[in-house]
């Protein structure tokens, strides 16, 4: 028969099984019914006919289904037959059903949700149509070869500058940091930001309803954007929003339109809600800096854009002389910085994935394998019986798809739910979720399922299918089993135990190194007293304190009116040591070589700076009277750079600087060492304290301040002296000193909680394996324990036996994984800190972690073996 | 003969040549084998009507609903050219088999 004419029976068949099985009984039949009659002709009586002759046609159903397999009847009938079959089989077994599904919802599922954070976080790329070519435009100075200092912001006549520049940029847009402010009702807050007009054309968002703003609108602040959260947090999702009007505490704006839910710029935590219109005019106590956004013109990349950059910096600055130097440079608009900085961590996060996957399916293709090789004896005996192989495939393949498919819905559930969870449980800390929102990534989500469907399938039917195509013969003669075949099975199981065991060893390690890392950057001392530290930054506006003397006698006044706050023990002014601002410190003599010196960060330091804040000098003096401004430039320098710069003499009287820009400073005394940010870095930045007296600039500085009771209490009442003398002030920042170190550490918290997460499933995937095995082996074993036992074997002889199917499996295991982990671990070595990949406490910590889950997961079948009755067990053979 | 085992590649050759007379239903075929054989050779309904679909599925027969003699449906098997075609092949592959292994029996 044509292949063709074959395929089309086939379908028919396959849709009219039904009645394909109804004709072949009713052929059948026929022939029982002329059987009857050819009896009855001989001389029976119609019931003995009758009964003859169903004797003789031996059992119809047999007969039945020989001949419905000979016929391939119906595939839809078969199959409804094989899975009813099917999941009766497996309700016998719930445990063993139970397991597989687990370690699927392991597997795929938890490994899904984890992946999605991470990509969420790490991978996926702005969520903006134009994102590629949204840039952020910075100012450099540079002079000399190396040295260099970049500043992000810039005036509006520089904006105005750039937006000429049509051949760079067709669009470029000023907006202000976005500040929290409260509605009317006094309790809910709302984090705002100013935007150019033209921001969301240039984004290439557009308001779900209403509409941006106009261009005309910049210096009209009654008009307001909001979220699509706000307008159903505040609003109740009000299908009349545009009628309303957003009621804060000092303004109150019509809502002109509503943006859909997303990203929402200029990124911040908790992320901005509320867009006001960026005018061409300065607000009063605005400072003259607005951030930039710009967006290339279409075929330009960063790299391709620099020379025209340069070009057009070049002649800005002609028209625009008696200006120091700058050049400027093209900077991302991806406030995760750690993506640029960490490519590695991809890897790391694609490896992790990858391991728990495999470690899961490997649990269930070991389950899979015991148990259709302890079904091997039936098989046998079918076949003998005569059943078809192709049948008994069948028959497996539709037990392991029930499983697998139920497996899989269960993954899916809980990756779904789990990605719900995390989303709303994780603080939205720090910019990580400002960005994206927590979604399930379908890729990962389906490559998983892939995976685990055809491990499971392949699992569950091909040992069977080999296992059946045997002689049947052999497999009965035996007591049941063949020693070749439970050796190769032994050392699949073998290997797969290994496998998975390494992979446990190398996510611990992993996860052990990322721990200690972040635990010894917290653990930091400071290097001086945070308790109660209390920090409010202040910048004055440009109007009326033009002047510098203006500008320092209005500190001096300040620090005096907080002096006199109830509760203060002392304060004084300056940046605290974990400001954002660095130069690069290097001695004098050696500016030719820049990799002598290194990142400083440059902190102010007001009167009693250091008194209040508990830096201990060690060599040296303090500021002083005698430190004015326009007098010699002097400062104080950490130990340190001391003992770099200086190692075999004292660094007093010997001069550095920050930036080529300055002159050069002489340093007058020697501080302790203080802890200058709280990002992971393998050295901490050098600290170089400056005179606030010669401060030459001194918009801005913050005000430290040391209560005696928490420092939250006595904020409020700081603010409110700032205030009162100079209501145009703003104060950016107000909290404890150590919330300033907290922001960096989000990162590398993070970090280390989700390699543990993954590498505790790794380690409770192995466990599992580990466990399942050794029963296993036990249950195999259990004659020859009894005859042990009866032979008066103690229970220490016994354990050994038990350990001895483990302990190979497991060594290999352990040394595969510290193999690869000694060659993995410089993925992760730029995120440590202060931590060397090969850290022996760790790695202790680790041994002890794994040595208790295994010792755990051998308990159980060591305990059974131990109890066995050798009778029983005699008897069972 | 009771219990001598038939291959099935021997039982699929004498459904043929059965058929080869006249279309019949299962019944009548197994009637046939027995009476031609003197009631030695007895085919299993649950060896006839397997043998009967195989024989169906490679296109060497065809069936069709009909009438039997009492009135009753029966399925009708019918000889394919195919089905010819292959009796004759393996009449003659069963004829030197049988030639062959008589030689040898016969040899002291």
């Amino acid at each position: 028969m044509s292949w063709l004419t074959r395929l089309r029976r086939y379908v028919r068949d396959a849709l009219r099984g039904h009645r394909l099985a109804n004709e072949i009984d009713e052929e059948l039949q026929f022939h029982i019914d002329a059987l009857v009659d050819e009896l009855t002709a001989r001389g029976f009586s119609p019931d003995e006919a009758r009964r003859a002759a169903r004797h003789r046609f031996g059992r119809i159903d047999r007969v039945r289904d020989e001949a419905r397999d000979a016929k391939g009847v119906g595939i839809v009938d078969g199959l409804r037959q094989d899975v009813r079959s099917g999941v009766r089989r497996l309700q016998s077994e719930p445990g063993f059903a139970a397991a597989v599904i687990l370690f699927f919802g392991i597997g795929i599922g938890i490994n899904t949700a984890m992946f999605s954070l991470v990509d969420a976080t790490l991978l996926k790329p702005l969520p903006f149509p134009y994102a590629e070519r949204l840039v952020d435009i910075l100012e450099v100075q540079r002079k000399g070869t190396a040295e260099e200092t970049s500043y992000s912001g810039m005036s509006r006549t520089r904006l105005d500058d750039w937006r000429v520049q049509r051949q760079i940029f067709d669009a470029i847009e000023p907006y202000k940091k976005a500040r929290r402010l409260t509605l009317v009702d006094g309790q809910t807050s709302v984090s705002a930001a100013r935007v150019g007009p033209e921001l969301f054309p240039l984004l290439g968002l557009t308001p779900a309803i209403g509409r941006g703003f106009l261009p005309g609108e910049g210096d009209d602040h009654d008009v307001v954007v909001i979220s699509d959260g706000l307008w159903k947090r505040a609003f109740g999702s009000d299908p009349r929003i545009l009628d309303r009007r957003l009621q804060l505490k000092d303004v109150s704006a019509a809502v002109v339109g509503v943006m859909p839910p997303g990203p929402a710029f200029p990124f911040a935590d908790p992320p901005v809600e509320a867009w006001f219109p960026l005018g061409a005019v300065p607000d009063p106590g605005d400072s003259p800096f607005v951030g930039v956004v710009a967006r290339l013109r279409p075929g330009l990349t960063p790299a391709s854009a620099q020379p025209l950059l340069d070009e057009a910096a070049t002649r800005i600055q002609k028209a625009r002389p008696n200006r120091t130097p700058w050049g400027a440079e093209l900077d991302t608009i991806d406030p995760r910085w750690w993506r640029a900085a960490n490519n590695s961590m991809v890897l790391v996060a694609f490896g992790a994935v990858a391991f728990v996957l495999l470690s899961a399916c490997a649990n269930v293709a070991n389950l899979l394998l015991a148990r259709t090789s302890n079904r091997e004896r039936e098989f046998a005996v079918r076949r003998a019986l005569g059943a078809g192989r192709i049948r008994l495939a069948r028959q497996l393949l539709a037990e392991s798809s029930l499983l697998a498919l139920a497996g899989c819905a269960f993954a899916m559930c809980a990756a779904l739910w789990l990605v719900r969870v995390i989303g709303s449980v994780l603080p939205p800390g720090a910019v990580l979720l400002s960005v994206h929102q927590m979604q399930v990534d379908w890729r990962v989500l389906a490559f998983a399922l892939g995976v685990s469907l055809i491990v499971a399938l392949a699992s569950g039917v091909l040992p069977a299918v080999r296992g059946a195509g045997q002689a049947a013969p052999t497999l009965l003669t035996t007591t049941g089993r063949t020693m070749t075949r439970t050796r190769e099975h032994r050392r699949t199981r073998d290997a797969f135990i290994a496998v998975q065991v390494a992979f446990a060893v190398v996510l611990l390690i992993g996860s052990g190194l990322l721990v200690t890392s972040f635990v010894r950057m917290v653990g930091l001392e400071p290097g001086y007293d945070v308790r109660n530290l209390l920090a409010v930054s202040v910048t004055l506006p440009e109007k009326d304190y033009s002047d510098l003397p203006r500008r320092q006698a209005f500190y001096d006044q300040l620090l005096e009116t907080v002096r006199g706050v109830p509760g203060i023990e002392a304060a004084t002014t300056g940046y605290p040591p974990a400001s954002e601002g660095a130069g690069h410190l290097v001695p004098e003599g050696q500016e030719q070589h820049p990799e002598s010196g290194g990142p400083a960060a440059i902190l102010r330091a007001g009167p009693d700076y250091f008194r209040v804040l508990g830096i201990r000098l060690i060599e040296g003096r303090e500021f002083s009277i005698s430190d004015r401004a326009g007098g010699a430039p002097v400062c104080i320098i950490d130990e340190q750079a001391a003992r770099r710069f200086w190692p075999a003499q004292t660094a007093l009287g010997q001069r550095v600087r920050y930036s080529p820009l300055v002159p050069w400073i002489t340093v007058v005394g020697v501080a302790r060492n203080v802890k200058t940010s709280g990002a992971a870095r393998a050295i901490d930045k050098f600290a170089v304290y400056l005179p606030q007296s010669q401060d030459t600039q001194l918009w801005a500085t913050s005000l430290l301040v040391r209560s005696g009771r928490d420092a939250r209490d006595v904020a409020a009442a700081v603010r409110a002296r700032v205030r009162a003398l100079e209501p145009r002030a703003t104060m950016p920042f107000s909290g404890p000193v150590e919330e300033l170190y907290a922001r960096a550490w989000v990162v590398p918290r993070f970090g280390a909680l989700i390699m543990s997460g993954f590498a505790a499933l790794a380690l409770l995937t192995a466990a599992a394996g580990l466990y399942a095995m050794l029963r296993y082996a036990v249950t195999q074993r259990t004659a020859e324990i009894g005859v042990r036992m009866a032979l008066g074997a103690r229970p220490a002889a016994l354990i050994r036996l038990v350990f001895a199917d483990a302990i190979r499996p497991v060594t290999v295991g352990v040394v595969g994984g510290l193999g690869i982990a000694a060659w993995l671990v410089r993925f992760v070595e730029a995120s440590l800190y202060h931590v060397s990949p090969y850290d022996p406490l760790t790695l202790l910590v680790v041994a002890t972690v794994f040595a208790a889950v295994a010792a755990a997961a051998v308990y159980g079948p060591v305990r059974r073996a131990i109890r066995i009755d050798p009778i029983v067990a005699l008897r069972a053979e | 003969m009771a219990g001598t085992e038939l291959l099935q590649g021997t039982l699929d050759m004498m459904v043929l040549k059965t058929l080869a007379l006249e279309p019949l239903h299962g019944y009548a075929i197994a009637r046939r084998i027995r009476q031609a054989s003197s009631d030695v050779l007895v085919v299993e309904e649950g060896s006839l009507y397997p043998a009967l679909y195989r024989l169906e599925e490679r296109g060497l027969v065809v069936a069709e609903w009909g009438v039997s003699e009492h009135n009753r449906r029966a399925k009708y098997y019918r000889l394919t050219r195919a089905g010819r075609k292959q009796l004759e092949a393996a009449t003659d592959n069963w004829t030197k088999l049988a030639v062959a292994v008589s030689k040898v029996m016969q040899t002291t």
